[in-house]
């Protein structure tokens, strides 16, 4: 008995191992298995080195902006030759998906019935493929051989996926189904990978579609898969990517190959589109708001290549340092969106609305290349892929570098006042910036008039964190600015450069901040923030305003809803005055006219601070 | 009612280093202090009755009065109450309470700087200038008024500037109060602002101007009159017609004459 399960249990091992132990998306497959997925790696091909196309292309799609517009209804796929720097061809295509580019054809829906098959290099079809209208369109992608696509059910309760191989004719090679959600796939060295019920990666024998291994990750949901010259990837959470390595089986974030860059809050992190969101596959806003990056091997472990991610939102580029967050470069396209880009390896190309071409140099951001193509009218960019890896123009000679801190500055000032996430990044990338001119630009964003309240508000916890003394004449002045009708000026930012203020321990403060305690026009959300500052800086010189205001307002009704800088101040008498303040605060906690909230915090804090019979007795301080 | 927390502070207000608070210490009868005393113990009753007391005590004559008047506003009171008592400083014109004034004239409540400001503007003393000036700049159009209103009356010659800058800002108490002020550059400012603020105060101001009798030499006063020549409308006619009947007795004066001549043009059409 004993002998025979010795022998079942072998048999099943090399079934499992020579990975035809189960149908496709089976139940029953195992998942994490070293064995198995070593074997998996083993037989990946390495891909092209350069582009599927042969050459550096972008495969563009202009049309007019809205489906409905009668009179240009008519789409055009324009392939453009990036390195030859001219459109090779322009046809006429009703596409309705993002490119998937295979060595010479790139692939896309048409319409919502049909997939298309093209030549790269001529545009012209040479297949066609229906879909079945029960069945929604997740994903395409192609390698040397062939194109791979991913469907779903329509509707409620239509959780089963198929993917299908194509050659590069339209003819059918294999088709799986899938129980549940399978996400776009991604074609690599002869696999095809997919991510499957959220938690899985699932490696097809792109020959065959039969299953080969799987990988299970534990903690996080798997969003999407990405092939990239380096192998396959893999989306961990929403912040985070994966390299397809042996360590992938342990299914964890800390023990696999993984990365998610610290971009600081400001960011939300989109590194690839979601596998598993039919509307992504089309061209979107998310094709104009997300990261561009390549991956690199770490010794064992996953990096971003040169430590540099580029953010790519609506007209803006900012490339950061993936670990610190810290700003390299930034580029603000004038007036139009940049409607799709790639981080080539050595250049960011893009492609803009009213048809510009264009290169960023990868480390320094310097333009390297513009092209404008020609539209009919009517017609705009509405999307592009590009298939461009290593794609590099070199640098014109005597290229000048705009100054990063110069761009971000004309981001965050731009008129548009639609772009209030990528001021506030803009504002986040100046606060990663060393020097004293960063920390002004800062104050000049608190301070300046019009701005969006989120931004000022980003601006001026960054100008508290840096606590940068070097700028304390000019927050000083800015500090001094008084309301003046005369001359149509108001202060601004009073609260957030109090707190710089304090924060800075700028003594030299001390005054312009109490003439803003007697301001009448300082808001009472500043008031509190200018009372806790001049507490907070303990300079003696504050009794006095302190005092002001606490006799001025203690019976003040206006008061009663936020008492917060009354009770402030009273804390701040009794903390940098003498005597004659505490006799201040009793007599206003007394007082039958003072404000309710103010006698009962009064009461507390005289409480508090009372000195008790036996405790060493202080000598009673002069009051300024 | 705690009195003796209440003189402490009182005491330390008193103390206070400015020399505008130094009061000639004057005996006042006994029945005074009672009645004072009597006031300010109902100053703290109910706001209606505390309101109704400091009118009492505004009221009341002498310095002893305003002595507590001026402690009551400096130890805080409720607006209502300030109120009354700022109302009650303005008949008094009394330099001692400028100290409170102006701590009153930046008061977050723009009903009790305007009262400040109004008893400020009474005061014949050249330290509320300064405070007046500033008030020009207030957010609060009464305020502004008030001030303006009190530069005017005082021919403060120092507030010329600010109160052109006013009208650029086409506040409606610039032009009285800078009729009272205005020299040669406020008409020669006031030729430049034609088209760029409305007529309407460009006429007042000039009409205020040729109202005076120190306003001049004529040359001066002709400049004036061919400014508000070219302005359209009836104000202006209306100002030159005013300007032909104050100055009757002198039929020769050239900008007269002139203003005659333009009136008669543009009735004429």
């Amino acid at each position: 008995m004993r002998r025979h399960w010795i022998l079942l249990s072998a048999l099943t091992g090399l079934l499992a191992g020579s990975g035809c132990a189960e149908a496709p998306f089976s139940v029953h497959a195992i998942d994490n298995d070293r064995k198995m997925l070593q074997a998996t790696l083993g037989r990946i091909r390495p891909g092209p080195p350069g582009p599927y196309s042969g050459r550096p292309m972008a495969y563009i799609l202009a049309g007019p902006e809205r489906r409905e517009d009668s009179e240009a209804r008519a789409r055009t796929l324009i392939g453009f030759d990036l390195a030859r720097r001219q459109v090779a061809y322009a046809v006429p295509a009703e596409v309705t998906s993002r490119f998937a580019v295979g060595k010479g054809i790139l692939v896309h829906r048409q319409g919502q019935d049909r997939l298309v098959i093209r030549d790269a290099a001529t545009g012209q079809v040479r297949a066609q493929v229906p879909l079945d209208p029960a069945q929604v369109l997740l994903g395409i992608c192609a390698d040397e051989e062939r194109v791979y696509y991913v469907t779903q059910g329509r509707g409620r309760g239509q959780k089963r996926s198929l993917v299908t191989a194509l050659g590069f004719d339209g003819q059918r090679l294999w088709r799986v189904p899938a129980p549940g959600s399978v996400g776009a796939p991604a074609a690599h060295g002869g696999l095809v990978a997919v991510p499957y019920r959220y938690q899985d990666v699932v490696l097809l024998d792109g020959r065959t579609g039969a299953e080969l291994t799987r990988i299970r990750q534990k903690d996080e949901q798997i969003g999407f898969v990405r092939a990239t010259s380096e192998g396959i990837l893999y989306g961990v959470g929403d912040r985070g990517v994966a390299l397809l390595t042996e360590r992938s089986v342990e299914g964890t974030k800390e023990k696999i190959a993984y990365q998610a860059p610290k971009l600081g809050d400001k960011v939300r992190v989109f590194l690839y589109w979601d596998g598993y969101r039919p509307e992504q596959v089309d061209f979107s806003a998310f094709d104009r708001n997300r990261l561009l990056w390549s991956p690199e091997r770490k010794g064992e472990g996953l990096a971003f290549r040169g430590g540099v991610m580029v953010l790519h939102s609506y007209r803006f580029f900012f490339a950061v340092e993936s670990e610190s967050g810290r700003i390299r470069w930034a580029y603000a396209q004038p007036r139009h969106n940049i409607m799709a880009s790639d981080e080539t390896g050595g250049a960011v190309v893009f492609v803009t609305q009213d048809g510009e071409v264009g290169a960023l140099d990868l480390a320094s951001g310097a333009k390297v290349m513009s092209h404008k193509i020609p539209l009919q009218p009517g017609q705009q960019v509405l999307g592009a892929t590009f298939d461009a890896a290593g794609f590099a123009p070199p640098l014109p000679e005597g290229t000048q570098t705009p100054a990063v801190l110069s761009v971000l500055h004309d981001i965050i000032f731009d008129r548009d006042s639609s772009f209030i996430a990528v001021k506030t990044f803009a504002v986040q990338a100046v606060s990663t910036l060393p020097g004293k001119e960063a920390t002004a630009e800062l104050l000049r964003v608190v301070t300046a008039e019009g701005m969006p309240q989120q931004v000022t508000r980003a601006a001026g916890e960054a100008l508290v964190a840096r606590k940068d003394r070097e700028v304390s004449q000019m927050l000083v002045a800015a500090l001094s600015e008084r309301f003046d009708y005369l001359e149509d000026r108001r202060p601004r930012g009073l609260g957030i450069l109090a707190r710089a203020a304090a924060a800075m321990d700028a003594q030299e403060a001390v005054p312009a901040l109490s003439e803003q305690l007697r301001e009448p026009t300082t808001p009472p959300s500043a008031l509190k923030e200018i009372v806790g500052a001049l507490v907070a800086l303990g300079n003696r010189s504050a009794v006095r305003p302190l005092r002001e205001l606490v006799l001025m307002y203690r019976s003040d009704p206006a008061f009663l809803q936020d008492a917060e800088a009354l009770k402030l101040a009273g804390e701040g008498l009794l903390k940098l005055g003498g005597e004659a303040e505490r006799r201040t605060v009793s007599f206003v906690a007394e007082e039958p006219r003072t404000i309710a909230p103010v006698v009962a915090y009064y009461r507390k804090i005289l409480d508090e601070t009372a000195i008790r019979p036996g405790s060493k007795v202080k000598a009673a301080e002069q009051s300024p | 009612m705690n009195w003796r927390l209440l003189l402490v502070v009182a005491s330390f207000w008193l103390a206070r280093p400015a020399p505008a608070r130094q009061i000639a210490p004057v005996k006042a009868t006994a029945q005074e202090q009672q009645e004072i005393a009597t006031l300010l113990s109902e100053l703290r009753s109910k706001e209606g009755d505390a309101v109704e007391a400091a009118q009492k005590l505004a009221a009341l004559e002498g310095p002893q009065a305003l002595e507590a008047m001026l402690t009551e506003l400096a130890i805080g009171v409720q607006p209502r109450v300030a109120a009354a008592l700022l109302e009650g400083l303005v008949p008094r014109k009394d330099p001692r309470a400028i100290e409170v004034l102006a701590l009153y004239s930046r008061n977050r409540n723009p009903e009790l700087r305007h009262r400040a400001v109004q008893a400020l503007g009474e005061i014949h003393d050249a330290q509320v200038v300064p405070l007046l000036v500033a008030a020009l700049s207030d957010g609060s159009a009464e305020v502004r008024a008030a001030a303006a209103a009190a530069l005017g009356a005082r021919r403060e010659k120092s507030a010329e500037r600010p109160l052109l800058r006013l009208l650029q800002r086409q506040d409606p108490a610039a032009p009285a109060a800078l009729g009272q002020i205005g020299g040669p550059e406020t008409a020669r400012t006031l030729a430049e602002m034609v088209g760029n603020i409305p007529d309407r105060l460009v006429v007042q101001t000039l009409g205020e101007l040729l109202k005076r009798a120190d306003f001049g030499p004529d040359p001066l006063r002709l400049e004036v009159v061919r400014t508000l020549g070219k302005i359209p409308g009836n104000e202006a006619l209306d100002a030159l017609t005013d300007y032909l009947k104050l100055s009757s007795k002198d039929r020769t004066r050239p900008s007269r004459v002139e203003a005659s001549k333009i009136i008669e043009q543009r009735t004429a059409k």
